[in-house]
């Protein structure tokens, strides 16, 4: 398949409703971080950008939200040729201009903190992190609490960025600063709103 | 054909027509949120839009002495533009058609102050449609929301760019104006109970004075 | 089939539907934050529910039961056109059961019957600044959010009790979220603040015409602002509903002859009508039993 077709195909079936779906479930993931809320294949972008990062891309990029690809989402023309003619989304000349980032392999991801953290004023204007992994279970477990979660809930997603937990609670203390985390895995979505506090981890 | 501001200009004593700084992207207000203080394009465009009667009455109110910035009509004309449509995929703009506007240029004295030299200053109108009255109202009030700019002091209604532009959409006006006319009583059983209660205090709080009066009278 | 070909599903265009996900999502992460959006013109006067219904139809699907109603009835004015809207754009199931709905839009109340996780509630919003008749202007009042500065908010409730012993602030009572934002619970009494706190649905509100969205996630600190002396109170009534005999429900007076001769109902229809179907009566209930269609499924 030439680089070209490989843009326009793979997009949603059906926009409208496929875009509803997706986005009611990272909703409702944004709501009960922590929980796994299920997707089934919206989208077949082209590698290594995943089905449900690409289907969570379709859903809410458009040309009013620049957009950052980390280096193994960069390298191949065909990822940002996909992303380009089904969202028209920008390219954000740096990551602290980002409205969304994507990114293919957290473990190598910069810190958390050069994305856009928003202002005092405007915490909002931050960018939302959409991080594939390839599982919930296999990595470090994560004991999870804040709005959204009764109690608290444990997810344990692989391949996280270095030294999470410590950037997380960075993360935490910039307050009402700082980034959403979106985490694409091949069976949904979950999310880790910048409330989320990470009790304890254990080893 | 020249403007008249134009041929002040050429004496250098009318500022230069409302530059904006070169990467300056002009926004959209139908596509964000406002956001106070706001750039000249954002004010201008939200005047546009705003109510005419709106606008004639804060502008009548600087001619009347709240913010009398000395105007005078540089310009009032009538035209059609050209509407075009920018589709990425076509390598010229689309016309879609042409509107009928009307342009004000308000020429008004300035005697200068900290940030700027004496010369004439500008007010500027630009309306949907044959309406020389909104077009002068808006020139009028572009002009007194230049206050903080040209270093002028905030004195008067029509000065405040918060308070201007956040009632300035007739249709947001309208619309919550006219809402009261739906059921509040939720709202309203919530404040009957509370002064019923408060009513009932006073009264019998009211008694008991009544009644010492009466007692220290008697004695 | 209803015919909606001259519409996008609920609406909204896509794009404008996607600029107000994004700003949910915000709204969501940022509990009690008011999320600036770019709202659009509704077919209806803003001040009617444009930013509830923005809400709605950027979150609604084909799978979604609705429910709308305003001061707790589903059968307002400004609830029957909200719902025939929906009914019309979006062809979705709509009920009057607050158990059976999986979006309820409300102006002015908070059902009485228990939300459960999976339901959202998206409110109808006027005002959202909960600083805003105190201070008019957004410049300083969004200053004040930025740096916690609530002194303002805490001084006009004492001004309250010093001149009238209690805080007279009957609805639209602030709150604080989660220890940080305090945020306007919109103009509903204050007798429904305290299902706002940790409530196990999503709540959405949204204000069109000042362009503000913002949220209170399941499970999360939704405090009423107050002083240690004079703690936060619902209003109580002194008689039950006079049509089905509930106890620590909100209550509507309503007026029955010329000469001020009044009753107090339920402000909640569903909950009332329920409860008359379990067989609960009150004083004045009529003797006839209820007969409502209550659900219509999508056409
Ligand atoms: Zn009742």
């Amino acid at each position: 398949m030439d680089i070209a077709t490989q843009a326009i195909e793979g997009g949603f079936a059906d926009p409208v409703f496929d875009a509803q779906t997706v986005f009611r479930a990272v909703m409702d993931a944004m709501a009960r971080p922590g929980t796994l809320q299920p997707l089934p294949v919206f989208a077949r972008p082209p590698a290594p950008l995943s089905a449900t990062a690409g289907a969570i891309a379709l859903a809410l990029c458009d040309n009013d939200t620049p957009l950052w690809l980390d280096p193994a989402l960069q390298a191949p023309a065909t990822v940002k040729s996909w992303l380009g003619f089904h969202t028209g989304a920008p390219p954000a000349n740096t990551p602290a201009d980002a409205h969304f980032a994507l990114i293919a392999t957290p473990a190598e991801m910069m810190s958390l903190d050069g994305f856009s953290q928003g202002t005092q004023d405007y915490p909002d204007r931050s960018t939302t992190l959409i991080l594939q992994v390839s599982d919930l279970v296999s990595g470090t477990p994560l004991l999870l609490e804040g709005p959204g979660i009764e109690t608290t809930a444990t997810i344990a997603p692989a391949q996280m960025p270095r030294h999470f937990v410590e950037q997380w609670k960075q993360n935490n203390q910039r307050f009402p600063r700082g980034v959403d985390i979106v985490l694409a895995s091949p069976d949904g979505v979950t999310c880790l709103p910048r409330t989320t506090r990470i009790k304890t981890m254990e080893a | 054909m020249p403007r008249v501001s134009a041929i002040l200009a050429r004496e250098g004593l009318i500022e230069p027509d409302g530059d904006m700084p070169q990467d300056h992207v002009p926004g959209d207000i139908t596509r964000e949120p406002l956001e106070f203080p706001m750039a000249r394009d954002i004010r201008l465009q939200a005047l546009s839009r705003g109510d005419e009667g709106f606008l004639l009455a804060l502008g009548y109110s600087t001619q009347r002495g709240y913010a009398r910035n000395h105007p005078f009509v540089g310009e009032v004309r009538i035209g059609e533009v050209e509407l075009e449509l920018d589709v990425p995929e076509l390598p010229f703009a689309a016309p879609l058609g042409s509107v009928r506007v009307t342009e004000c240029q308000m020429v008004n004295q300035f005697k200068g102050s900290a940030k700027a030299p004496p010369q004439f200053t500008r007010g500027y109108g630009l309306v949907f449609g044959q309406s020389e009255r909104k077009a002068m109202a808006m020139a009028l009030c572009d002009r007194a929301l230049r206050a903080t700019e040209l270093g002028e002091d905030v004195v008067a209604a029509a000065q405040d760019e918060e308070f201007v532009i956040s009632h300035s959409d007739n249709v947001q006006a309208t619309g919550f104006v006219e809402h009261l006319k739906l059921p509040h009583y939720v709202d309203f059983q919530a404040e009957l109970d509370l002064v019923r209660r408060m009513r009932a205090e006073h009264d019998t709080r009211e008694n008991a004075g009544k009644a010492e009066e009466k007692r220290e009278a008697a004695e | 089939m209803t015919d909606i070909a001259t519409y996008n599903f609920a609406y909204l265009d896509e794009q404008t539907k996607r600029m107000i996900r994004r700003a949910i999502l915000k709204g969501i992460a940022i509990p009690g934050y008011q999320v600036p959006f770019a709202s659009r013109e509704m077919p209806m006067p803003y001040g009617w529910g444009t930013g509830g219904v923005q809400v709605t139809a950027s979150i609604i699907g084909p799978e979604d039961v609705l429910k709308v109603i305003d001061q707790g009835a589903d059968d307002t004015t400004n609830a029957v056109s909200i719902r025939a809207f929906f009914k019309k754009v979006a062809n979705v199931a709509v009920t009057t059961e607050t158990a059976k709905a999986t979006i309820i839009q409300t102006r002015h109340r908070i059902p009485e019957h228990p939300l459960t996780s999976g339901q959202v509630l998206v409110y109808q919003v006027p005002i959202p600044e909960p600083l805003r008749f105190l201070e008019p202007r957004e410049t300083e009042t969004r200053k004040m959010h930025a740096l916690e500065e609530y002194g303002l908010m805490h001084v006009k409730l004492y001004e309250d009790i010093a001149r009238h012993g209690r805080i007279a602030t009957t609805y639209a009572y602030p709150v604080k979220v989660e220890g940080r934002y305090v945020m306007d619970p919109s103009p509903t009494p204050k007798f429904d603040n305290p299902k706002m706190h940790r409530s196990p649905a999503l709540q959405l509100f949204g204000a069109g015409r000042e362009k503000r969205i913002y949220a209170l996630p399941p499970f999360t600190d939704v405090v009423s602002l107050d002083f240690e002396d004079h703690p936060f109170e619902v209003q109580t009534f002194d008689q039950p509903c006079a049509l089905c005999a509930a106890e620590n429900v909100y209550l509507d007076e309503v007026i029955l002859d010329d000469h001020g001769g009044h009753m107090f109902v339920c402000s909640d229809t569903d909950h009332c009508e329920k409860r008359r179907e379990q067989g609960h009566r009150g004083h004045l209930a009529p003797e006839t039993p209820l007969a409502l269609e209550k659900t219509e499924p999508a056409q």
